[in-house]
């Protein structure tokens, strides 16, 4: 639910998306700043995969960290230092379970074609 | 860049056609050096007084090229050596050895078809070389452990106060390793493809010894066994281009040193989890305001690329 129009700001990064990829795939675009805007497309892309999956993504990994951790106030950083400071024993598969699924889902929106490959 | 550019024509005695910068190192400024005549040279230098923390001075990068070199192994020569004030820096003109270091037209490209089957058994070959070398001339190259490695790493990882629960799974999964113990040898300490020079029928050069320092050899192996130079070959293990036996079989032929697999394991884990780090680093750098850049920003989000390496790599104790 949202006040505000279409598009959306998923829609409207979609729309500068496909005309920056439309411009480096163009024959007359300098090759030289072919990469540089690559890399703005990347962004982008990253960008809007977050905005269309990463609110799930966070409520979803949130709940399993708290379940995980038996604390109700999950965060990335509280799982970090007790693997730090050995209050969580590293090689329970639970907690190496919950990391590999964390990561494929950052994957899924950081580059999911590395996860193809 | 004029007074630099008087600075080489005078040394050189000959004039300058064109400066072209090319992509540093973690503290290199590098030009190729066009002369008159058109032939091509390389100067490396580093400009602030202030060393990098990871790279080693500019005469010392210099001094152990000579000596690698004096060993056969593929470096370019040490055309002169310079020591100059603010402006000049520090550094060395080398020769310009022709060839590709692009790792995507390597891995990809008909005219090198021939020369990547027997790519990974050369690239072995040269590695053990460079680890045959004397270290009683190296004396005042830096001596690092694995553990003082993994030490500074997490110091470095720690100092962005962004906590990685997977780094530190990695941390800890690291600690627990039982290293076999090797002779020390000259670690390039970034072997990679990006820094070997290509031609359709050989590997000619090894180049940017800025890491270089005195460890385990594993750590070459491991380092050029990560994931992320593999561009897209993952099956490949071996920088995307063969796989470890054929590298193995290189090193071997001319070292005494055994390679246990198991060994490059720990080495390529570890070097994943350096990877993150120095992408964590380059993205700080953008996120402090010390530099403003795209390239820098983005690569923060890469970092998870590593983690979900390093956790095929405890959990499936996938290597590929």
């Amino acid at each position: 639910m949202t006040i505000f129009d279409r598009p959306s700001s998923s829609e409207l990064l979609k729309a500068v998306i496909d005309f920056i990829d439309a411009e480096t795939k163009s024959d007359d675009y300098p090759a030289n700043k072919r990469f540089k805007l690559q890399i703005v497309s990347n962004v982008l892309n990253i960008v809007k995969r977050e905005i269309d999956l990463g609110k799930k993504i966070n409520d979803d990994f949130i709940q399993l960290g708290a379940e995980l951790i038996k604390d109700k106030d999950f965060s990335i950083s509280k799982l970090a230092d007790k693997i730090k400071n050995n209050e969580i024993n590293v090689s329970d598969q639970n907690i190496i379970d919950f990391l590999y699924d964390l990561t494929e889902k950052k994957i899924d929106i950081d580059n999911p074609k590395y996860k193809k490959n | 860049m004029q007074n630099f550019q008087e600075f080489l024509e005078n040394s050189l005695q000959q004039n300058i056609k064109k400066l072209v910068p090319l992509t540093g190192g973690a503290s290199a400024d590098i030009n190729r050096i066009i002369l008159e005549n058109n032939n091509e040279l390389i100067v490396r230098r580093s400009l602030s007084k202030e060393q990098s923390v990871m790279a080693v001075p500019k005469k010392l990068e210099a001094k152990i090229q000579r000596i690698v070199r004096s060993n056969d192994a593929p470096v370019p020569e040490i055309i002169f050596e310079f020591s100059e004030n603010e402006d000049i820096g520090e550094g060395y003109v080398m020769e310009a050895i022709p060839g590709e270091t692009i790792p995507r037209k390597i891995l990809r490209d008909d005219k090198y078809k021939n020369v990547r089957s027997k790519l990974s058994f050369e690239i072995g070959r040269s590695l053990a070389t460079i680890h045959q070398t004397k270290l009683d001339e190296l004396t005042d190259l830096d001596s690092v452990t694995f553990e003082e490695s993994l030490k500074k790493l997490y110091l470095v990882y720690s100092s962005f106060e962004q906590p990685q629960p997977v780094f530190e799974l990695a941390f800890k999964w690291l600690e627990t390793q039982e290293l076999t113990k090797y002779d020390n040898v000259l670690v390039h300490g970034d072997f990679r493809f990006g820094n070997f020079i290509i031609s359709e029928s050989n590997l000619e050069s090894i180049i940017d010894w800025e890491l270089a320092h005195i460890g385990n050899p594993m750590e070459d192996i491991g380092w050029l066994c990560v994931r992320s130079w593999r561009f897209g070959n993952v099956h490949k293990r071996v920088g995307g281009l063969g796989d470890l036996e054929e590298l193995i079989e290189g090193y071997e032929s001319i070292s005494n040193i055994k390679i246990d697999k198991s060994q490059i394991d720990i080495w390529q884990l570890f070097g994943s989890l350096r990877w993150g780090v120095i992408c964590m680093m380059q993205a700080f750098a953008h996120l402090s305001g010390s530099i403003n850049s795209i390239e820098k920003a983005a690569i923060g989000r890469r970092v998870s690329e590593t983690e979900y390496d390093l956790m095929n790599m405890i959990k499936h104790n996938n290597f590929l």
